[in-house]
């Protein structure tokens, strides 16, 4: 066991030397296929470093805090502002609308051209809008320390644009801060409005369906079981009257007849001269007749009243009152003559007599006229009554059925109101809260750290520009020494060559040149390439203090490069 | 310590005996000598195996001796006068093995030459195609340099032919005319003897490849001219190293393989694809051509010591 581990050790231990010579070989006999590929790919790589857009970065640190008072008025729920203003800030800060608003009154980016009205041409406008998505994308915000009711956070903006980097940053900051602040006040007037909204919605519907109830109500009177029918009074005064009138008509009848009678007598002498206190005497208005029909009219327009303006029922007290009033009235009236007799003194001569009883017989006869000239007005108004019964009896009788009807509408107005009612009183506390908050009593925001000039890029870095580009040279390097390692499929060793063909290998020959052929070779090894490599380590040094420079001093860059002669007097000055 | 110097130093004697006998043998024309006692390879074959060993074991120490001592270090042990027997040879820089014998790449062919010749123990002739599997991987550089190495051993008959028809890198190595060369010959247009060029090293000669003019490469290797020449060439000498076009581009080296006895691969390092070295191994393979072995060419030092450091480290 131990003999076979070692001999496995021992296998293990040439392998790896054996793949540590081959490597060694192949580095040792490949290198300037390395270093040549390196120090010109990472000499291209380092100057076209150059050209990289370098990318500057600025930052600003605020706080933002919810205002207690306004939190615990509004309510606990009402930190869903302030919530929301942390979760969209991202949203606030990137909108390219807010972005290109700033960059338009920056008059950014520069040397746009325009049209002679002053409008951007569309190129300009897809330049600014290209800019703006660059600073959107750029900028980024960092929490450095959070709770329910306060933030610090950092705004930071990676732009190419140093110059303007701060100012940009800057504005967008100010903006962003006082869209924060009428956040809540755009939260407060988005609700109201929403329930202003839905109350106007209420109320129109309202108000139609009220349109629709009052038609009802003027189509068909008393279709409302709720509301004392105006009719109902009309109804009983007509009847009452009719009543009246028909007692009344046989009360005149009556009377007629019997004056009738009474006239006949007294041509016929061989009756008694009767009495006017016992014939026809003459009569007059019944005053307290007329007093109570006036207490009649008094109640009912009182009753009307009460049960359509003050929505009385037939159960209230005032109304079962009126109700009690009218009809002691109506047994009053009933049993109160209309008229009564008027007693005068009778002449006591003859002539006085006869002249009397003449003035007395065209008094009957005038009499007799009136009282058919009131039977007739009597019967008239009798004939119109019994219309307008029969005309309200109709009227009635449609409002009955169209009562159903109304009734539905009747509801759908009480759920309106009952709605409306509902946002009129959601309103109120949010006028309140946002009167609040026109005293600036919502989300305070305080400076912790203003934008500061930036002078040197953040990307890219000096490290990864290195670490990049000599990776590439060295990769590139790499695989180019693999890479001819590999497509050269001559035989490399003698012990190779007997290996593969399987033959004995009889001798290896070294290779005969001729003493030119030495020369430039010589030449070749110990000047040439030696000199080239030289030269291309020093243009990979070059490259490297001007990508150096770049990034880590643009300032002695730019001097560099703007005047070459400074160049020099830098390396010089560095040496 | 002592063996050992005495070894290298009885070594170096037998050396110097070889080329001198080799000069003398080279003060006759080497076609006359080949084709007048037609015996030489019987004569070398004759030499005993041990002494065979014997003289490969001095040139692997000299060989060791010179990589330790490592390029310059290794040709500043020049042996200066006397024992540098080569005369005047203008060739190609690139015959580093003619230039600069001590160096340490000659000592690399050296390692070569030994372990060809270990390998045939019994003195057999051999007929080898060096080949590669595309072209400049240094073929025609590892056939002049290994002719030449093997000619420093001066009893064997060494003979370096181009059958590369399209390249004719060979004649332009040695700085001999191309033509008249094999194609001549396998045209009929002229003799073995005629085409045969010598060097000063007296045991080496180079047959050129010629000027195919209206036949193609192919059909004058396919036709039986070929196989009788390469018979006859082979009768001649103890060792023939034939320079081939690669197998990636031509079909040649099939039928030249098949008249040589075997087969060496010249791969050049960090350089040639390894499939393609593959492929044309199984492709030989596959016409049953008989591939010896492989040379490394153009490794870095460190590689030579690697392989040195794994084949013979427990020599040591």
């Amino acid at each position: 066991m131990m003999n076979m581990q070692n001999h496995l050790e021992e296998f293990s231990v040439t392998d790896v030397r054996h793949t540590l010579g081959e490597v060694w070989r192949v580095v040792c006999s490949r290198r300037w296929y390395f270093v040549f590929p390196f120090c010109t790919v990472s000499t291209i790589a380092l100057l076209c470093s150059l050209w990289v857009p370098r990318q500057y970065a600025g930052s600003t640190v605020i706080k933002r805090e919810h205002d207690p008072v306004f939190a615990s008025m509004a309510g606990e729920n009402w930190t869903q502002p302030y919530n929301e203003i942390r979760q969209r800030m991202n949203q606030d800060l990137k909108d390219l609308s807010v972005i290109e608003q700033i960059l338009e009154d920056m008059k950014l980016p520069e040397g746009l051209e325009s049209f002679a009205n002053g409008e951007l041409t569309p190129m300009s406008i897809a330049a600014r809008q290209a800019f703006a998505a660059e600073i959107a994308a750029g900028l980024k915000t960092t929490p450095l320390e959070t709770s329910p009711q306060r933030d610090v956070i950092s705004i930071g903006l990676t732009l190419s644009d140093a110059e303007h980097l701060p100012d940009i940053l800057q504005r967008i900051r100010d903006r962003y801060i006082s869209t924060a602040r009428s956040k809540t006040t755009k939260v407060l007037r988005e609700v109201e409005q929403f329930f202003q909204s839905e109350s106007d919605r209420c109320r129109s519907q309202l108000a139609e369906v009220q349109k629709q109830l009052l038609e009802y109500e003027l189509q068909y009177p008393g279709i409302d079981p709720e509301v004392t029918d105006k009719s109902r009074a009309e109804d009983a005064a007509l009847v009452v009257e009719r009543i009246q009138l028909e007692r009344t008509i046989a009360d005149l009848t009556e009377k007629r007849k019997a004056a009738a009678d009474k006239a006949a007598g007294s041509f016929n002498a061989s009756q008694p001269m009767v009495r006017p206190e016992d014939s026809l005497q003459p009569t007059g208005p019944n005053p307290r007749y007329a007093e109570i029909q006036r207490e009649i009219e008094k109640v009912l327009r009182e009753i009307t009243d009460g049960r359509t303006v003050r929505f009385m029922t037939e159960q209230h007290p005032v109304i079962q009152r009126l109700r009690t009033r009218l009809k002691s009235l109506q047994e009053e009236l009933s049993q109160t003559p209309p008229e009564q007799v008027i007693t005068a003194k009778l002449p006591a001569s003859p002539e006085a007599a006869r002249e009397a009883e003449e003035a007395a017989a065209r008094d009957r006869e005038q009499r007799l006229a009136d009282a058919d000239a009131k039977i007739g007005a009597a019967r008239g108004r009798q004939s119109e009554i019994e219309a307008q019964l029969k005309k309200l009896e109709e009227h009635r009788a449609l409002a009955v059925e169209h009562r159903q009807d109304y009734l539905k509408v009747k509801r759908e107005a009480g759920r309106l109101e009952n709605e409306l009612n509902a946002w009129a009183q959601n309103l109120g506390p949010i006028r309140h809260v946002m009167t609040v908050e026109d005293r600036d009593r919502t989300i305070h925001f305080t400076m912790i750290e203003d934008v500061r000039q930036v002078e040197k890029p953040v990307l890219p870095s000096i490290r990864n520009l290195m670490i990049i580009c000599f990776g590439i040279g060295l990769a590139v390097g790499a695989l180019t020494m693999l890479f001819v390692e590999l497509v050269d499929r001559s035989y490399r060793t003698v012990k190779q060559l007997g290996t593969s063909l399987g033959i004995p290998v009889i001798e290896g020959i070294d290779e005969i040149v001729s003493q030119a052929v030495a020369r430039k070779r010589m030449i070749r090894k110990y000047f040439l390439v030696p000199a080239a490599a030289v030269a291309a380590v020093s243009a990979m040094f070059l490259a490297t203090t001007l990508a150096y420079l770049s990034v880590e001093s643009p300032g002695a860059y730019e001097a560099l490069r703007s005047t070459p002669a400074h160049a020099y007097q830098f390396v010089i000055g560095a040496k | 310590m002592g063996r050992i110097a005495e070894a290298l130093k009885k070594a170096q004697l037998e050396r110097e005996h070889q080329i001198r006998v080799g000069l003398a043998e080279s003060t006759a024309p080497q076609a006359d000598r080949v084709s007048a006692t037609g015996e030489g390879p019987e004569e070398v074959c004759e030499i005993p195996s041990s002494r065979i060993s014997q003289i490969c074991s001095g040139l692997t120490r000299n060989r060791l001796t010179s990589i330790r001592g490592l390029g310059s270090a290794a040709t500043s042990r020049r042996p200066a006068g006397p024992a540098d027997p080569l005369p005047p040879w203008e060739v190609h820089p690139s015959l580093i093995c003619v230039n600069e014998r001590w160096s340490s790449i000659a000592e690399q062919y050296r390692a070569i030459r030994t372990w060809l010749l270990r390998r045939n123990t019994t003195g057999e002739h051999a007929c080898l195609a060096i080949t590669s599997s595309v072209q400049r991987e240094g073929k025609s550089v590892t056939t002049a340099n290994l002719a030449a190495i093997m000619a420093e051993v001066r009893h064997l008959n060494v003979l370096a032919v181009d059958c590369d028809f399209r390249g004719c890198s060979l004649s332009r190595l040695f700085m001999v005319p191309n033509s008249p060369g094999l194609a001549d010959v396998l045209t009929g247009r002229a003799t073995l003897a005629e085409t045969m060029v010598k060097t000063p090293l007296g045991n080496l000669a180079i047959l050129p490849a010629g000027q195919c003019q209206d036949r193609s490469p192919t059909e004058l290797l396919n036709s039986p001219m070929a196989a009788r020449v390469f018979d006859e060439i082979r009768e001649r000498h103890h060792y023939v190293l034939v320079d081939t076009p690669p197998v990636q581009r031509l079909s040649d080296v099939g039928v030249i393989g098949a008249l040589c006895s075997g087969i060496l691969m010249v791969v050049r390092m960090h350089r040639t694809p390894s499939n393609l070295v593959r492929q044309s191994l199984h492709w030989l393979q596959s016409n049953n051509l008989n591939v010896v072995g492989c040379i490394a060419a153009a490794c870095s030092p460190e590689d030579a010591r690697h392989l040195y450091s794994d084949s013979r480290n427990d020599d040591y």
